[in-house]
């Protein structure tokens, strides 16, 4: 049985101007153990679809569709069974943890309270699971850290606390929002390797989000790219790498800096990214997409399971020599053809 | 922290000195003199003056008269009332009680009524919470003085539950006689601090830390303790502190409005007789007071939050 099931996961938050509909049906499944990337612009609706899992929306949005996680529904949970989810099942760890914790409290009252008050288990248990996770997330001088105050420690110190609390729990599925963005450069991949680390070990199903397509394809089984609030693509990292087949997703690996080569100017995806709510029907990306049909602009493509992948275009097939080919220069670049060469062959390697 | 302690009583030193000479200044700054109120209007020939000048040592250089003056506080003689020849420091004892009971009572009301309305208020919402802010903004609009009026006029009058003057005796006295001047006190203090509290709890409730302590799957009324009003507690003190050091320059209006004895109607009382002595150390006296509060509320403020570093240790 799969941890977690989203079908057809639908988010509208009301505001002044009408509805605006952030999620318009996603989607997904995860096996246990299991690591799913979420990737996509600001405001593809990554992080609205991990907080539906949580039922950490913002207040007032309406979601229809099933969240079903370990064969319960956890959007028709009552608040008692809600709060034991919250506790036993499901973590997450977000973007900043220098906000996710208590900035008057001491972290060893972080790390204990999510076993003592949420899972009732005794102080003792609790302090003593505590100290051995912070050892397990490479923090070297356990006493002191907990004992610190949250801004004594650095945010990669601190990024590793809310690992060690996010596993304390030993969860079947862990929600990752952006867990490295805030951190320095160095720390990313050193916290990255950890949070991977202790996932593999415990043996947690993951939904990563991030804007990172390298980071998400290192640490990911399957990858999800995220267009204006619904799934454009889902494959493997290496299949995603060696032929795309959404449009979106080519030149989203088009406007990776290559850091081999010095180009004039970046590539760029044309347009700007859109809402899901600006969408009037036909296909979300077609406005920006160098491939678009006149019937792009009418119909609306469904996501399409082929052997272990989905596409939503309408012209995947049409297009799929093409676009698994060289780089969209002609698409992608604004000014000019950029040398490219051996592209393919290095993203297979880091992959 | 005992370091800041000391360095923050140095402050206070400092400050009450430098204020001791702006009192003292003051007073000669205003019209009048005090030896036009010592003959209270009569004809003296100005030998006899001279000889109440004299007395009083108005002929020293003003400085001269303030060193002595200063001289005398710190060894504890605040001098003599010019309308009573009483010793200011004993008439100042025989009126500081009621005026504590009256500030201590208005300051339970404020911690008791203005926190607890304003955290309900925030962490409820609804109608209570519209209940609170409308019920503050009267709160704080009302004058002192009118609401002591009205406060009489309805309770003790009408109703006749509460006596109309006097400070009591005795607790239970003092209770009965003082809860009335002491609600007009506190009014317009606890609707400003019904109003932070709530605008605190409502912020602290928004904070990512909450949300995530509740996506953990703490309960409720944890949060809500440990989290929202705990942390909202830290700009509540700053301004439950300011507002009860306050209390005592406000005691002066409703010590007035219920004939109570006490140190503010003593202020207002010898303002109108241009009574130096006495003005003079009331004023030094409160200047004292609002220093200590807020001296207490700093050291409050450094224990429950470890971010203020205390004279740069580390807390």
């Amino acid at each position: 049985m799969n941890v977690l099931e989203l079908d057809d996961v639908r988010l509208d938050l009301p505001s002044k101007h009408g509805d605006r509909t952030l999620l318009r049906g996603v989607s997904l499944s995860l096996a246990p153990g299991e690591a799913l990337g979420l990737v996509g612009e600001s405001g593809s609706g990554k992080s609205m679809t991990l907080r539906t899992v949580l039922r950490t929306e913002p207040e007032g949005a309406r979601v229809t569709g099933r969240v079903v996680l370990d064969g319960r529904d956890v959007r028709t949970l009552g608040a008692a069974d809600l709060r034991r989810v919250r506790a036993d099942a499901v973590t997450m760890i977000s973007q900043n943890p220098r906000a996710a914790l208590n900035p008057v409290l001491r972290v060893s009252r972080f790390l204990v309270e999510g076993l003592c008050d949420a899972r009732g288990e005794s102080r003792e248990a609790a302090t003593r699971r505590a100290r051995d996770l912070l050892a397990q997330v490479g923090i070297a001088d356990v006493d002191r850290c907990m004992a610190s105050y949250p801004h004594q420690l650095s945010g990669g110190m601190l990024q590793r606390v809310v690992i060690a609390a996010a596993v304390a729990s030993a969860p079947r599925l862990l929600l990752a929002d952006e867990p490295t963005t805030a951190l320095d450069v160095t720390t990313q991949s050193e916290v990255m390797a950890i949070l991977d680390g202790q996932r593999r070990e415990h043996g947690m199903a993951m939904l990563f989000v991030t804007h990172d397509l390298e980071l998400a394809s290192a640490v990911c089984d399957r990858i999800a790219v995220l267009y204006a609030g619904e799934i454009v693509e889902i494959a493997t990292p290496a299949q995603l790498h060696a032929a795309p087949r959404h449009p979106y997703t080519r030149l989203l690996l088009d406007s990776r800096p290559n850091i081999a080569a010095r180009v004039p100017a970046l590539p760029v995806i044309p347009g700007r990214p859109i809402a899901a709510y600006e969408i009037e029907g036909g296909c979300a990306f077609a406005s920006r997409c160098p491939w678009a049909a006149p019937r792009c602009e009418r119909e609306e493509p469904a996501l399409v399971h082929d052997a272990g992948r989905a596409t939503r275009c309408l012209r995947a097939g049409e297009l799929a020599d093409e676009l698994a080919g060289a780089p969209a220069d002609d698409a992608a670049d604004v000014s000019g053809a950029p040398a490219e060469a051996g592209r393919d062959g290095e993203t297979e390697a880091r992959a | 922290m005992l370091r800041f302690v000391l360095r923050r009583l140095g402050a206070l030193a400092a400050t009450l000195l430098i204020s001791s000479f702006l009192v003292f200044s003051a007073m000669y700054a205003a019209p009048g003199t005090p030896e036009s109120f010592l003959v209270q209007g009569r004809t003296v020939s100005p030998e006899v003056l001279a000889s109440i000048r004299a007395q009083y040592g108005l002929d020293d250089p003003f400085l001269i008269r303030y060193w002595n003056w200063l001289g005398g506080v710190l060894t504890g003689d605040l001098g003599e009332s010019l309308t009573t020849r009483q010793d200011v420091a004993s008439l100042l004892a025989s009126r500081i009680p009621t005026t504590l009971w009256l500030t201590l009572y208005a300051a339970v009301l404020i911690v008791v009524f203005g926190v607890l309305a304003g955290a309900l208020a925030g962490l409820r919402g609804g109608a209570f919470d519209t209940g609170v802010l409308l019920g503050s903004s009267v709160g704080f609009a009302v004058p002192t003085f009118f609401a002591a009026v009205l406060l009489m006029s309805v309770f003790s009058v009408t109703l006749g539950w509460f006596p109309v003057f006097g400070a009591g005796s005795g607790f239970v006295g003092r209770i009965e006689h003082l809860t009335l001047p002491a609600v007009a006190l506190a009014l317009p203090a606890a609707a400003v601090v019904a109003r932070i509290t709530r605008t605190a709890v409502v912020e602290e409730r928004a904070a990512e830390h909450v949300s995530v302590a509740l996506a953990r799957g703490v309960p409720w009324r944890v949060v809500a303790r440990r989290h929202i009003l705990r942390n909202a507690m830290l700009p509540v003190t700053t301004i439950v502190g300011v507002n009860i050091a306050a209390l005592v320059a406000g005691a002066a209006v409703v010590e007035h409005a219920f004939t109570l004895d006490g140190v503010g109607a003593m202020l207002i009382n010898s303002v109108q007789q241009k009574d130096f002595a006495v003005v003079q150390a009331v004023a030094l006296l409160l200047v004292a007071i609002f220093g200590v509060v807020n001296l207490v509320i700093d050291v409050l403020y450094a224990v429950i939050d470890p971010r203020v570093q205390l004279g740069g240790e580390s807390a």
